[in-house]
């Protein structure tokens, strides 16, 4: 990775507006991909195109969208975290058990699940920061410290019983669109005011492009860190509550493996693992390419395991686009 | 990666003792978690108990030596574990109790490991992408792989050949044989050979090698071609240790494995490390899981323990090189 960074040199001094415009050619390139799967799966399907359809497919994106809105933040610093998918297990059964059936308990359950997100965001963070730990092998760590905590929880058996105005809140519809939908939406919308219009959007840049020059020139590092991780906790979180709404059945692995989907679709959009550069932007582009192929494979009636073929092909196929556009710009 | 930025900026001799004490580290844990369990549990210090553990310690040994290798160029291998599951699929379903087509499935996991493995490499120093990206791609595809071939667990091992991960030579179990065969080749290739020092050189600085003449490219993808070869061989001792093909039996394995290499000293930003930690860290692994179990404690808790060692591991191996 250190020869890349020394391969790269735009990277570190592309300034804010240079940046901005690069991250907007990539993340134009994602949604004419995206426009591509549409018309490809419209063509091979008349009923891909139809308003049930696409509303479906943003309400599936809920889950990955809003978990992957916290990791690009963490991501844009150069990091990882790969806690995101204990902690979306770790909230079914949280918020389960506090509720027990009973709607009046709801918005505590809410509130439990969202601070169990934040503390384990902080404690990444914090490690992190401190520690100057890779935080792809510690985020591992602290996922597999949350699944012991989850199992220690409910006893290894799903636990608790989901209030029954729980699913109807978050599956209720506003004229057609899904609360869930909505959620998804506000949430990308905040990502995206932190990351344009904040200090933090711009330290979280800095802080990725490169780390010793933004603490010399005085931005709080640490505190930077420990604020994205606190976020993509946060977000991984409310995805895990969305997850429960969908589902509606507590569970202790709900979450296994969504930390994959999250960081493919977060690379998909452009967010590298070099930090720097990407955004929440790309970032649903990302999200909805890789939910409306899950779609199109199960609407043309392939076998549900073709979904994970389909999958990695994608990522593979979409990071070498998005690689190969970037080193013909340098040699041009 | 943060890490690898600012750590390049500070000073070698730091680098250097900080990468001696965490080379002692591994083994200073090992040691001292061999002691206690000799000195405390009872059941521990048993030939019976050895075996137990050298047996089941021995297929994560080698998919860890394989990943050892692509760790040291500075890349990572995501996709080992969903290999060695297709490997156990394949070889248990295509047997189903035949001891006659043994060969013919050692020879399958051994091509396929192969295949894999080169395809990882080759799309990596093609397309440039990272190599974390291309091997979770993979990983997907290989597991929509495995659930197309089934969905259910599948076939049976013939006893001839659960004797590769339940016999042994003496009183030392095959498994541990073949684990200690494959690491023992491994760290004479990285120690004795061309290919283990361009290894080194292009996990230390890419560009530097590349600009020494060495072909950068070749030497990639033969490492990720040694951690697919690794991947197989780890699955048909895994068939051989499971008996049946089930579908999910190689999944964790690619994360445990990263977690002992870099456990074992081997620097996620490559060009430091070796076999020989990765080994310590691997047993290290196993005699910490058999000792909560010796000790009767909840594999809930054992999992929460084994999350505390991997941060506190983690912590401890790169505080040598705190931010200032």
């Amino acid at each position: 990775m250190s020869g890349r960074h020394a391969g790269i040199p735009m990277q570190p001094t592309g300034g804010a507006i240079g940046r901005r415009a690069s991250g907007f050619a990539a993340s134009l390139g994602i949604w004419l991909a995206l426009l591509a799967l549409i018309v490809v799966a419209t063509l091979v399907s008349p009923d891909f195109l139809t308003p049930t359809n696409l509303l479906n497919i943003v309400r599936q994106a809920s889950v990955v969208g809003i978990a992957a809105v916290g990791v690009t933040l963490v991501m844009i610093t150069g990091g990882v975290d790969l806690s995101v998918g204990a902690v979306i297990s770790f909230a079914a059964p949280l918020a389960a058990t506090i509720m027990a059936g009973d709607d009046a308990s709801i918005p505590i359950a809410i509130a439990a699940v969202l601070a169990m997100g934040l503390a384990v965001g902080i404690a990444n963070g914090t490690i992190i920061a401190r520690l100057n730990v890779p935080p792809f092998i510690l985020t591992l760590g602290t996922a597999a410290v949350v699944v012991g905590i989850t199992q220690l929880y409910t006893g290894g058996a799903a636990a608790g019983v989901v209030a029954p105005g729980f699913r109807s809140i978050f599956n209720a519809r506003i004229g057609p669109v899904s609360v869930l939908a909505i959620v998804f939406l506000m949430v990308v919308l905040a990502g995206l005011v932190i990351q344009r219009r904040m200090t933090l959007g711009r330290r979280i840049y800095l802080v990725g492009a490169n780390p010793n020059a933004a603490f010399i020139s005085g931005v709080p590092v640490n505190r930077t860190l420990v604020t994205v991780y606190a976020i993509s906790g946060f977000t991984a979180a409310l995805g895990g509550l969305a997850l429960l709404a969908r589902s509606g059945v507590s569970s202790n692995f709900a979450g296994q493996g969504y930390e994959f989907d999250v960081l493919a679709a977060v690379v998909l959009g452009g967010t590298t693992f070099v930090g720097g550069r990407g955004g929440i932007g790309g970032t649903v582009a990302g999200v909805l390419i890789l939910v409306a192929s899950f779609n199109l494979v199960n609407i043309l009636g392939l076998n549900f395991n073709i979904q994970a073929v389909v999958k990695g092909v994608i990522i593979v196929a979409a990071a070498a686009l998005y690689a190969l556009s970037t080193r013909r710009e340098e040699t041009a | 990666m943060i890490a690898s930025a600012s750590v390049r900026a500070r000073s070698d001799a730091l680098a250097g003792a900080a990468e001696a004490v965490k080379r002692r580290g591994v083994w200073v844990a090992l040691a001292a978690s061999i002691a206690f369990g000799v000195v405390w549990v009872p059941a521990f210090a048993t030939l019976d108990n050895a075996t137990a553990v050298a047996r089941l310690a021995a297929a994560l040994g080698i998919v860890a030596v394989g990943q050892t290798f692509v760790i040291l160029t500075a890349g990572i291998d995501l996709s080992v574990g969903m290999l060695m599951g297709l490997v156990v699929v394949l070889a248990n379903g295509i047997m189903d109790g035949n001891p006659a087509l043994i060969p013919a499935v050692v020879a399958l996991g051994i091509v396929v490991g192969l295949g894999v493995g080169a395809a990882n490499g080759l799309l990596i120093v093609a397309t440039r992408v990272q190599p974390v990206i291309v091997t979770l791609g993979m990983l997907s595809i290989l597991q929509g792989a495995i659930f197309v071939y089934t969905d259910r667990t599948v076939g049976a091992a013939p006893p001839e050949f659960r004797e590769l991960a339940y016999g042994s030579l003496g009183p030392i179990p095959n498994a541990f044989l073949l684990m200690a065969a494959v690491a023992v080749v491994g760290a004479l290739v990285l120690a004795w050979t061309p290919f283990g020092r361009y290894i080194y050189a292009l996990g230390g600085d890419e560009s530097n090698a590349r600009r020494a003449g060495i072909p950068v490219a070749r030497i990639k993808v033969g490492a990720y071609v040694v951690s697919g070869l690794a991947a197989g061989i780890a699955g048909i001792l895994l068939a051989a240790r499971l008996g049946s093909g089930f579908p999910l039996a190689g999944q964790g394995f690619e994360l445990n494995a990263v977690v002992a290499v870099v456990l074992g000293g081997t620097a996620l930003s490559g060009g430091r490390g070796g076999v020989a930690g990765t080994i310590a860290a691997v047993f290290l692994l196993a005699i910490i899981g058999n000792l909560l179990n010796l000790l009767g404690i909840s594999p809930f808790v054992q999992q929460l323990v084994n999350g505390l060692v991997i941060v506190l591991a983690v912590a401890l191996s790169t505080a040598g090189r705190r931010r200032a």
